[in-house]
């Protein structure tokens, strides 16, 4: 489930939460004064007869000064914060070295781990307790990658790289969106962030970075060969495959994800033949094509990617 | 101020710098924040450049003198004068219709890449301002050709205006589109 | 010596229309008056269309997973729902109620340019017409408000939707440089001789700075809107990433006039408010100087703090930093303002009228939309809360809580003088508490939703999200009772129009020029202008042995 308030109870975001914290009480108390003597006045000073005459007076001036001289001062006091909390969420070594690289794509993500040469899409694994160095593209549009409870938002922009932190404190899983209108299915075009404990981690990465399974039923057979004759290829890479396109997202380990379509379905075989079977029913507008596969060669099909563990 | 059509140009004027402020930092921030190399640049002649130049700078003269007759009520130096200022226009834009053809047979295009965006957007929205500063005073011209009415001397003042900002403005379109490279 | 001087007349003056009548006459029409209201009928009719999108686009987010709407048409809504408010309703309903008002409260009998002022009403209705055209030309603009690039390139965006995006909104800038142009020469030159310029009404003083922040900040928009046609109509690079342009120049572009924009949208509010709530509180303005100083304070901060709108994009702590400041500064003259318009109150005789109750209800609702803004100052917030349903929530706190009650206030104050009539005070209150309970329950939980992670611009939501959809549908509800409200108005302005007209020249007691003239003014405004030496020229009429202390 999604974060409630308060939302970032997380290392990189502390500075956040208290100065959100003291902006809610600011502006409450802001707000309070300006509703309490609006109502008071409007209620006090209500004309009692159509002939009512004002009564003369009129607030003093000073005390106009004050309240310039009060807002400047907390205007002091957020910007002090600010620096401190920007300097805190978002300062980035020189050398950048990513723990991972994301790429925005109209509408997934795709996810390299450059030090463990790891390719995946969609769910994106983290090691818990410790500071992740994100790297964020975009291979289209501008998307922007936020996970509320994770850290910072950023947007990822065509031609340019950014840089932020992210971290998890607990192992678990989190979810986050695209917060940059970047088309049709933006919407649809959510994150999943799965967080592991340091075992589980190394774990995860090393079932990923095992070869592709290449053997099974007869089915998982005339599968695999559609898959090819289908042009999938054109678009799919399965590493160890000579199969090494990245237009769409990187089939190696499909079956191990929860979801797929950007956190959209669950990955069960249903699902997947209902998308196999017509993309743009499942998820308008969506860059897959309809190849019009028979039933046949839809059960074969799903036979095979669904057997991509 | 009294002279409601010329503070009317002064502001618009005003607003219209906004627009060219825009272009030009377009230009600059593609030459000095991205990491493109100008590709449009090597091939300006800023002396052919220069030269032209030099006659819209004249043209801006011409007119300050027309005016000045015209205060004098001297017609036939207005009407030269102000003849030569349309001319000098004329052959400034004639520079500009002719270097765009040249960098068009050289593949030079508004296509080919963000400079040549840059390039033909800007010199090309000068140049239609040129050519509306000419539209005004062909007018005027016409207008001052039969009886000189009271109008044309009200309209004088913002035409005027006008086209010394026209004539600013290629100054510094001319800076930073020809000079600049070479610095 | 007189208490009326007779106005000057220009000696090249314009051939008059000789008659008000007959409907052909508006269509040729110069007059200020009848500009003014035909700006005015333009924005009620866009803000209709733009309200029956709006509710399509709650009636899609009411539950998660809808499908009632496909995502390519909500793209379309919710791009068309922001233009058409901005530039198509509010810019407008403004500039109208300036073009009506702006003579007649500085003792002019037109604007220095009417054929100018016509014009610029003509260009912003083709602009507008010409916009919703594309609805019947493949597809309307789909690529947000603000249109960012690449997106909203040929590659991503094929239909010629935004095609029709900056076509429309080049013709409707070029009509709001025209309105500046015309309110600044016009309060520059043609005041009655007596008023100096620190004698102007508020709403006055407002326009005329209002004047100068559109001649700087549309130009601005109108470079990036040609730069961007030319990218995709003559295969230019600007904002083209994959072939050298860039993404961020068009942002910089659209958001250094986005920001004033929303000033401009502002101020003339502030200017209404600032008349309305004097009157009815039967006070003077408290604190005159600092109203008028801190809008030009406003206006010169507005041009420094557009990158507030960027802080996401990546740039530096130190970028970040410096217009964090000049953001978290622009506060400070917008709040004192508040003070002034609650120091108005203090000891006044209030009349609670329609118009003042909407005035009274854009304090609160404003200053909700201040401080929601204020926060987006604090960048560590703004990098948690951008582009989700709490800057949803943000901007019609400010344009519909502020501006649009602003406007309404206006419209209720200055019908009997447009029209000579009455707009219903009973039908108006019930307009006016459906309205401002429908506003506050549609937008203070967005507030929430946008805490809770949903970002703005999404066409569903997951259904799983429990508290998502709880929001969701109560926002949903207070949009229907908006609906309602605007029916109500409606029939308001239905009922009223078919009254005789019995407006007496100055039926609130009113004290600017305006007033003076017969409701509705003669299509010559002013035969004679009252003499003016103080910022309440009627009050010193009716009060000749009490008068304001002298200013000229």
């Amino acid at each position: 489930m999604i974060a409630v308030l308060p939302f970032y109870n997380i290392q990189v975001l502390e500075y956040t939460n208290f100065l959100y914290w003291s902006f809610v009480i600011v502006a409450a108390i802001i707000l309070g004064l300006v509703t309490f003597f609006t109502y008071r006045y409007t209620t006090k000073y209500k004309a009692k007869s159509p002939k009512d005459k004002p009564q003369n007076g009129s607030l003093n001036h000073k005390f106009e000064a004050f309240a310039l001289i009060t807002s400047f001062l907390i205007t002091v006091f957020f910007m002090f914060f600010t620096v401190q909390s920007m300097k805190e969420i978002q300062t980035i070594p020189d050398d950048p070295k990513p723990d991972i690289i994301i790429t925005g794509h109209q509408w997934w993500w795709e996810a390299e781990y450059p030090n463990s040469k790891v390719i995946t899409s969609n769910e994106v694994h983290i090691p818990a307790g410790k500071k992740v160095l994100l790297a964020l593209n975009s291979a289209d549009v501008i998307h922007s990658w936020w996970v509320p409870e994770l850290g910072r938002k950023i947007d990822m922009i065509p031609g340019m790289t950014n840089y932020m932190w992210m971290y998890a404190e607990k192992p678990g899983e989190y979810l986050g969106t695209c917060s940059e209108f970047c088309g049709m299915q933006h919407a649809r075009m959510r994150i999943r962030v799965i967080a592991d404990d340091e075992a589980n981690f190394k774990k995860w990465q090393e079932e990923q970075l095992e070869p592709v399974i290449t053997e099974g039923s007869a089915l998982f057979e005339k599968g695999r060969n559609l898959f090819e004759q289908k042009t999938c290829t054109n678009c799919h890479a399965i590493n160890g495959t000579s199969y090494n396109e990245n237009i769409g997202p990187n089939l190696t380990h499909f079956a191990s994800r929860k979801r797929f379509l950007g956190d959209f379905k669950e990955v069960n075989a249903t699902n997947l033949r209902a998308w196999l079977h017509d993309p743009q029913k499942v998820k308008e507008g969506a860059k897959m094509p309809n190849f019009i596969l028979s039933d046949q060669e839809l059960n074969a099909l799903v036979e095979y990617i669904i057997h991509l563990k | 101020m009294k002279d409601k059509g010329k503070l009317l140009m002064l502001l618009m004027i005003g607003s219209e710098t906004f627009f060219f402020i825009a272009l030009i930092i377009g230009y600059v921030y593609y030459r000095n924040f991205t990491e493109a190399t100008d590709t449009v640049a090597q091939h300006l002649d800023a002396v052919r450049a220069g030269i032209f130049t030099l006659f819209l700078i004249a043209s801006s003269g011409t007119l300050m003198i027309s005016k000045r007759a015209l205060n004098k009520e001297n017609f036939k130096g207005f009407n030269i004068f102000l003849l030569l200022s349309i001319v000098l226009g004329i052959v400034f834009i004639t520079g500009q219709v002719t270097e765009y053809i040249g960098l068009y047979q050289k593949q030079i295009t508004l296509s080919k890449d963000v400079f040549g965006s840059s390039f033909f957007t800007l010199t090309g929205f000068h140049g239609f301002h040129v050519i509306l500063g000419i539209l005004a005073l062909l007018i005027l011209l016409i207008m001052s050709l039969g009886k000189l009415r009271r109008v044309s001397i009200a309209g004088f003042g913002g035409v005027e205006v006008y086209w010394h900002f026209v004539d600013v403005v290629w100054l510094f379109v001319f800076y930073f589109v020809y000079i600049t490279p070479l610095l | 010596m007189s208490l009326f001087i007779n106005i000057q007349e220009g000696e090249d003056q314009l051939p008059e229309v000789t008659s008000d009548k007959g409907r052909l006459l508006w269509i040729s029409s110069v007059d200020h008056k009848q500009l003014g209201i035909m700006y005015l009928w333009l924005a009620l009719f866009f803000f209709i269309i733009g309200g029956l999108e709006a509710m399509l686009i709650r009636a899609q987010l009411a539950v998660g997973d809808n499908d009632l709407i496909s995502p390519e048409f909500y793209n379309q809504l919710f791009t068309m729902h922001g233009t058409t408010m901005i530039f198509l309703v509010l810019m407008p309903a403004l500039i109208g109620l300036a073009t009506y008002l702006i003579p007649l409260m500085i003792g002019a009998n037109e604007m220095a340019f009417p054929r100018l002022n016509a014009f610029s009403f003509w260009m912003t209705c083709l602009g507008g017409f010409l916009m919703y055209f594309s609805f019947f030309a493949g597809g309307a603009p789909d690529a947000g408000w603000f249109n960012y690039a690449p997106l909203s390139e040929s590659n991503y965006s094929s239909t010629q939707g935004v095609d029709y995006y900056l076509v429309g909104l080049i013709l409707t800038g070029m009509g709001s440089i025209g309105a500046g142009l015309n309110f600044v020469t016009t309060i520059l030159t043609l005041r009655s001789p007596d008023i100096k310029l620190n004698m102007l009404p508020l709403f006055a003083w407002m326009i005329f700075i209002n004047g100068f922040l559109i001649l700087a900040a549309f130009p601005l928009l109108n470079a990036g809107l040609f730069m961007m046609l030319i990218d995709r109509q003559f295969d230019a690079h600007f904002f083209i990433p994959s072939s050298g342009g860039s993404a961020i120049l068009w942002q910089h572009f659209f958001w250094s006039f986005g920001h004033p924009e929303v000033y401009i949208l502002a101020l003339p509010a502030f200017g209404i408010i600032s008349e309305v709530i004097p009157v009815f509180s039967r006070n003077k303005i408290f604190g005159y100087k600092f109203v008028a100083a801190s809008t030009v304070a406003i206006a010169l901060l507005a041009f420094g703090v557009w990158v507030h709108h960027m802080f996401a994009v990546g740039m530096t702590n130190t970028v970040n930093g410096f217009f964090a400041a000049s953001s978290m500064l622009i506060g400070i003259p917008t709040g004192v303002k508040v003070i002034n318009w609650i120091g108005t109150l203090y000891k006044g005789s209030i009349r609670m009228t329609v118009s003042m109750m909407f005035a009274v209800a854009f304090l609160i609702d404003f200053t909700i939309g201040g401080l929601s803004g204020a926060s987006f100052a604090i960048v560590p917030i703004d990098w948690q809360l951008t582009d989700t349903y709490y800057v949803v929530a943000h901007i019609h706190y400010v344009f519909l809580g502020g501006t649009a009650f602003g406007i309404f206030a206006g419209i209720y104050y200055w019908f009997p003088k447009i029209s000579g009539r009455f707009l219903s005070e009973k039908l108006g209150k019930w307009h006016l508490w459906l309205f401002v309970i429908g506003f506050n329950f549609t937008f203070l939980v967005q507030h929430v939703l946008g805490i809770l992670g949903m970002p703005r611009r999404i066409y569903t939501y997951p259904s799983r999200f429990g508290s998502w959809e709880i929001f969701n549908m109560i926002s949903t509800l207070g949009a229907v009772m908006m609906f309602v409200a605007i029916a109500v108005f409606l029939w308001n302005l239905f009922i009223t129009l078919k009254k005789p007209r019995t407006a007496p020249k100055n039926p609130w007691e009113a004290w600017t020029l305006e007033w003076a003239t017969n409701s509705p003014p003669d299509l010559k405004n002013f035969e004679e202008v009252p003499r003016v030496h103080s910022r309440r020229p009627l009050w010193d009429l009716a009060n000749p042995d009490n008068p304001d202390k002298r200013l000229n």
